[in-house]
């Protein structure tokens, strides 16, 4: 339970943000466009930055945990508009296939290859948040050796805005996938792992509190909150974030600069 | 023995479908092998997603310790689907609707404030192995001494857009649901909540006649949407991940309760995993044949049922199973004799490559 937990790079997509907020700490991003616009596919994308660089040996173990409170809301609604129509003859099994909220965590595992557990939390307010102590604390069981840890939410419904251009890091060379018509969503993913991860740069900073405990807030909120908080934590480079769910879960995340 | 942080107790447990109200009920149709005529596919829109859940978790309550500490994971795979499928249909009408309908943390919400737990409490959606990864986290939770009990609830009820999506995709049987069967032309749903109380383990005092989490493993195929890896390089994967953590080696094993969908490509992939891991022939077996495939929920409510097979001693057919397709395998097509069992394995596998197992073991008095 001692083996350290280390935040190695970090990416934050956000379709309704100007400019588009990117976190980066490791290296090149050789991100692929995409033709299709997918919340998925940027995510993939997402991911693959995070982890180029890291040999396949080393990514094999590796671990997906996710959070998410709208999860697969939006493709509910594109596979319900295919059932419906002509009379409910032709429901989309490629729809189908997308609407469950762990498609974007298997899909990031079959981007990269990546063989260890996937799990997707939903906690209200406290989502994203769940997901990253969880992570956290599977890497610091020794049941992971790396893992990518975050969230995400797409918006259903409303308008579908192009995405904002990418802000870069100094010295960061970034391809950043810029579709025309992108899935309003936002999404927040890191890389975690617990000792120097082969091919990566040193680490921005080391995780040292990542709490789970209740709480007595039962109040309706279905906005993932922590995802935000997560941001600014993750920008600041230091910091302490506390958040409660609506669920009756309370999570506390400290990171130190390394 | 199993290391002890790794032992869990499964203290109580709970289970309900639309033709079997309880868990003796089920336990004592699956031992018969005999499945009530209308189930499955036609159970669907029959049962209220919350009151299946408040079903399964009041024969636990009674057994929570301190429920102001006590963390709940709940495992879905869909939530509370026939809410969502009302608010898509109001939306397409142009009624008036809330932004969002019920979402998972909703229906979490509402069992959490209902029974007032106060620790910490989450949903997990795995598609169909959300019932083994709750529980797996909950092992995880209390093995890291985040709390000292958890109750793990999973349940899912089957609607027509469920039932449509997997009539698009081809998977659902036009007779009935016969997994391994040489005949077997795809898998049946149902609808199913299921809850047990899980704790680590006491020096004393123990229960009686209760069984243990001793091991578990995830792992993912990373191969396709959908369909599983022919090579069972997943499954085998987790396999061994449980097996490592319960310090056991494959031949220790005496029942493997198997995730058995009936579709051809699962249950060919579980052969292979079964055939690469287990030369000694434990017996296989599996009740889907019985519920249908209850998706998120699945996970929890087989390994429930089949924990009492390391209490009784007995291992029920593999219902629907006729005319095996796999000879070499100890497949059970009626009741054997009964017989000390020590350890069995439960595995799951879900869309996305998803894979988990667990071992569990009877409970050892002190």
């Amino acid at each position: 339970m001692n083996t350290p937990a280390y935040l190695y790079a970090w990416i934050s997509l956000d379709t309704d943000r100007t400019p588009l907020v990117l976190g980066w700490g490791g290296g090149t991003w050789q991100g692929v466009q995409r033709p299709t616009t997918k919340a998925a596919n940027l995510a993939c994308d997402a991911a693959q930055a995070l982890l180029s660089g890291i040999t396949a040996g080393y990514r094999d173990g590796g671990g997906v945990f996710i959070g998410s409170t709208t999860g697969s809301l939006h493709d509910d609604l594109v596979f319900d508009e295919s059932r419906v129509m002509d009379g409910g003859q032709y429901p989309s099994p490629n729809a189908f296939r997308r609407t469950l909220p762990s498609t974007i965590a298997t899909e990031i595992t079959m981007d990269l290859g990546l063989h260890g557990p996937v799990i997707v939390y939903a906690a209200g307010a406290a989502s994203a948040a769940v997901a990253c102590v969880r992570g956290i604390d599977y890497l610091r069981r020794g049941i992971v050796p790396m893992a990518i840890v975050g969230g995400f939410e797409i918006w259903t419904g409303g308008d579908h805005g192009a995405m904002a251009k990418a802000q870069v890091p100094e010295g960061t060379e970034a391809i950043i996938p810029r579709p025309t018509s992108a899935e309003r969503c936002q999404i927040v993913l890191a890389l975690i792992g617990s000792a120097e991860i082969p091919g990566h740069r040193r680490p921005l900073g080391q995780f040292a509190q990542a709490n789970l405990g209740g709480s007595d807030i039962h109040l309706p909120g279905q906005t993932d909150r922590s995802l935000n908080l997560l941001v600014d934590l993750l920008v600041a480079g230091q910091g302490r974030m506390e958040v409660d769910g609506a669920v009756g879960i309370k999570v506390v995340l400290e990171l130190q600069r390394r | 023995m199993p290391h002890p942080d790794h032992a869990m107790e499964i203290v109580s447990s709970a289970a309900i479908t639309p033709e079997f109200q309880t868990i003796q009920a089920l336990w004592t149709a699956w031992c018969t092998g005999s499945r009530p005529e209308a189930m499955g596919v036609e159970s669907r829109n029959s049962m209220d997603w919350h009151g299946l859940v408040t079903e399964a978790l009041h024969p636990i309550l009674t057994h929570v310790r301190d429920a102001s500490h006590c963390g709940v994971i709940l495992a879905t795979a869909k939530g509370n689907i026939a809410e969502i499928e009302a608010w898509m249909a109001a939306l397409r009408q142009g009624s008036r609707v809330d932004p969002v309908p019920e979402l998972m943390s909703d229906s979490l919400q509402a069992v959490t404030h209902q029974f007032g737990f106060g620790g910490p409490c989450y949903v997990v959606s795995t598609a169909c192995t959300s019932g083994l990864t709750a529980l797996i986290e909950a092992g995880e939770l209390l093995a890291g001494g985040v709390v000292s009990e958890v109750v793990v609830v999973a349940a899912e009820t089957i609607t027509d857009f469920t039932h449509s999506g997997f009539q698009a995709l081809k998977a659902l049987t036009k007779t009935t649901c016969r997994p391994f069967d040489k005949s077997r032309d795809g898998l049946a749903l149902g609808s199913a909540a299921a809850a047990c109380l899980l704790r680590r383990i006491e020096p004393w005092p123990r229960s009686e006649g209760t069984v243990s989490l001793v091991g578990w493993g995830m792992a993912a195929d990373a191969v396709h949407r959908t369909a599983p890896d022919r090579t069972a390089g997943g499954l085998i994967r987790a396999i061994r991940s449980a097996l490592a953590m319960a310090g056991l080696g494959p031949e220790a094993i005496d029942v493997v309760a198997v995730h058995g969908t009936g579709t051809r490509y699962n249950d060919q992939m579980e052969a292979t995993a079964l055939r690469a891991l287990f030369s000694h022939q434990p017996a296989i077996t599996g009740i889907k044949g019985l519920i249908g495939h209850t998706l998120g929920a699945a996970g929890l409510i087989e390994t429930l049922l089949a924990g009492r097979c390391l209490i009784t001693g007995l291992v029920p057919p593999m219902v629907g199973l006729q005319q095996s397709e796999y000879p070499d395998l100890n497949l059970v097509i009626q009741s054997g004799p009964v017989r000390p069992l020590k350890y069995l394995l439960k595995t799951a596998s879900g869309f996305g490559g998803l894979n988990a197992a667990v071992i569990l073991s009877q409970t050892v008095p002190a």
